[in-house]
């Protein structure tokens, strides 16, 4: 009787075994396969080739430049913002953080279109700043603005957990030693949350990059002026495969790496 | 371990095997469709079993198609018409890839012709055709009248880009224009474009929205709701470019009745009555 039960529970666990590993597999085979097949479309000479194509040059610089400017404004908007909500509890904190963080789950087209209807030549505040002669709409500028607002929350949150795990005790013996709010934060909180705040600045760079779909409806689609890379894989998908092809390695080999760089930096910062 | 593992497989195999005959069951009684007498018995087995057909349709077919479609499957409710619609050039490649598709209805030939080439398709015939028009916002508030104000400065054009048909034809009306005594147009008209897109559902946002000025579309894509705010303004025949939609049975499911049937209601008065309501000219 007990034996037999013994070998019920080892079969058991037997079979979870077998049943995790095929799941587990299975799923790696389905997260791997789709990425390796585009590496198996191109030769290296045509990935060179379609990677030095005019299309293919302007998506990457533009790319280049817009998320980078797009991530240092992030920086620049969220960190006070970051700061203040992990140190100052006051009401409507959760609404504000619900709000920064409210991008992430909105489809981009609701992105894009919210941005249009807000900064669209008959916007809410376009119409205003066309009095300036301002105009946003399917201009550069309005691929750094999409990029904002998709990728802000990727930092916002990160930067916001991060100064929560600052101890508080540094702080207070840093102002008790006759250091002001802003010394204290630039040169005790700064440099002890800084390397979870690196993490949070490559996935929003990474983010920005690859923002599609509030861009395509905000900004437009214009070789140089408004094609970024997904963009540009979108629309030579449809006349060159090639350069679409290559492009999307660049993507995938360059996001592999942002995250697995981030998973190094916060694991640097845990111990 | 082993053993189990030997097991799981096995049952897997199995069921491949299994799912692989029925699918052959499924399949073998439309295929045996060469005789009158045999006609008779296939009836009853489409009415038997609800079978599922596969259209792919240009973009621009959405509504007519959609509408066509609703009223077929509600006269033969045994059969289920599934429907794709996107860029011609992005089904084209779809069916490349081996998408499984009954049916394929093209905006042009250019991404027609490779299909038949490749030989998945045997015959290709004409569906309809359809002319472009300007497009610009009810509000009109660049006073746009005729092809010529479209190159005025500082008008805002969304347009097709040159890899989709109605971007294409664009291309051509402009030229065509051009060459008709008006110098200089094409770069004029080119210069005030400020995003190029693969599908008329990115334009007719920014021209509700006011955003855009102007745009050059296939007639058809302005539905009767979407004329409460967009206008077309014809674009004379001398100019224009009639486009006719080729379409095509796949030849791996040419001898599916229900694919027969469906072109039969597409291609006859009920299908042709739609088409027309929609903008379409039927040849």
């Amino acid at each position: 009787m007990n034996t037999c039960s013994i070998q019920k529970t080892g079969a058991g666990r037997t079979l979870t075994a077998v049943i995790a590993g095929i799941l587990i597999f299975g799923f790696l085979f389905f997260i791997t396969i789709p990425l390796a097949a585009l590496f198996t479309r191109v030769t290296p000479a045509d990935f060179v080739t379609a990677i030095m194509s005019p299309a293919a040059l302007d998506a990457l610089w533009l790319s280049a430049v817009t998320a980078s400017i797009s991530t240092v404004i992030v920086v620049i908007l969220g960190t006070p913002l970051a700061y203040v909500n992990a140190r100052v509890a006051y009401r409507g904190r959760n609404i504000v953080d619900t709000l920064t963080d409210l991008p992430i789950v909105l489809p981009p087209t609701v992105a894009g279109l919210a941005l249009l209807i807000a900064f669209g030549r008959n916007g809410l505040v376009g119409q205003s700043l066309g009095i300036f002669g301002i105009y946003l709409p399917f201009t550069t500028l309005a691929v750094i603005i999409s990029q904002i607002f998709v990728s802000s929350p990727f930092y916002i949150r990160q930067a916001r957990s991060s100064f929560e795990a600052v101890d508080r005790d540094y702080e207070s013996a840093s102002r008790t030693l006759g250091e002001g709010p802003a010394g204290t934060f630039f040169r005790i909180t700064l440099p002890i949350a800084a390397s979870a705040l690196l993490s949070g600045i490559i996935m929003t760079f990474a983010r920005a990059l690859g923002e599609f779909g509030a861009t395509l409806m905000f900004a437009g689609n214009f070789q140089g002026t408004t094609q970024t890379m997904p963009l540009a894989i979108y629309t030579t998908m449809q006349s060159d495969m090639n350069v679409a092809v290559a492009l999307a390695i660049v993507l995938v080999v360059f996001s592999f790496s942002v995250i697995l760089t981030v998973k190094y930096i916060s694991g640097r910062g845990e111990s | 371990m082993s053993r189990k593992n030997v097991l799981l497989i096995a049952a897997l195999v199995f069921g491949i095997v299994l799912s692989a005959f029925a699918a052959g069951y499924t399949a073998t009684p439309s295929g045996n469709t060469g005789t009158a007498g045999t006609a008779e018995k296939t009836v009853t087995v489409v009415t038997e079993e609800p079978v599922e057909i596969t259209v792919f349709a240009a973009a621009s077919l959405k509504g007519a198609l959609t509408d066509i479609v609703n009223k077929f499957m509600e006269e033969n409710k045994n059969i289920k018409v599934i429907t794709n619609f996107a860029g011609s050039q992005t089904l084209k490649t779809q069916i490349q890839e081996g998408a499984d598709v009954d049916i394929f209805i093209s905006a042009n030939d250019k991404q027609f012709d490779p299909i038949k080439d490749a030989g998945l398709i045997t015959e290709k015939k004409v569906l309809l055709t359809n002319k472009l028009a300007i497009a610009v916002p009810a509000e009109n508030k660049a006073g746009i009248k005729e092809l010529g104000d479209l190159s005025k400065e500082g008008t805002l054009l969304v347009i097709g880009n040159k890899d989709v048909p109605f971007g294409q034809y664009t291309r051509d009306i402009i030229g065509k224009y051009q060459d008709d005594g008006n110098e200089g147009y094409v770069d004029a008209f080119m210069k005030n474009v400020v995003s190029e897109v693969d599908a008329v559902d990115k334009i007719k946002p920014v021209l509700v929205l006011g955003e855009a000025d102007g745009s050059i579309v296939y007639k058809s894509d302005i539905s009767k709701a979407d004329r409460k705010d967009i206008t077309l303004i014809e674009i004379p025949d001398k100019y224009n470019v009639i486009a006719s939609y080729p379409y095509g049975i796949l030849k791996a499911n040419a001898d599916k009745d229900a694919v027969k049937l469906f072109e039969a209601y597409l291609t006859g008065d009920k299908g042709t009555a739609v088409l027309k309501e929609y903008g379409f000219d039927v040849a």
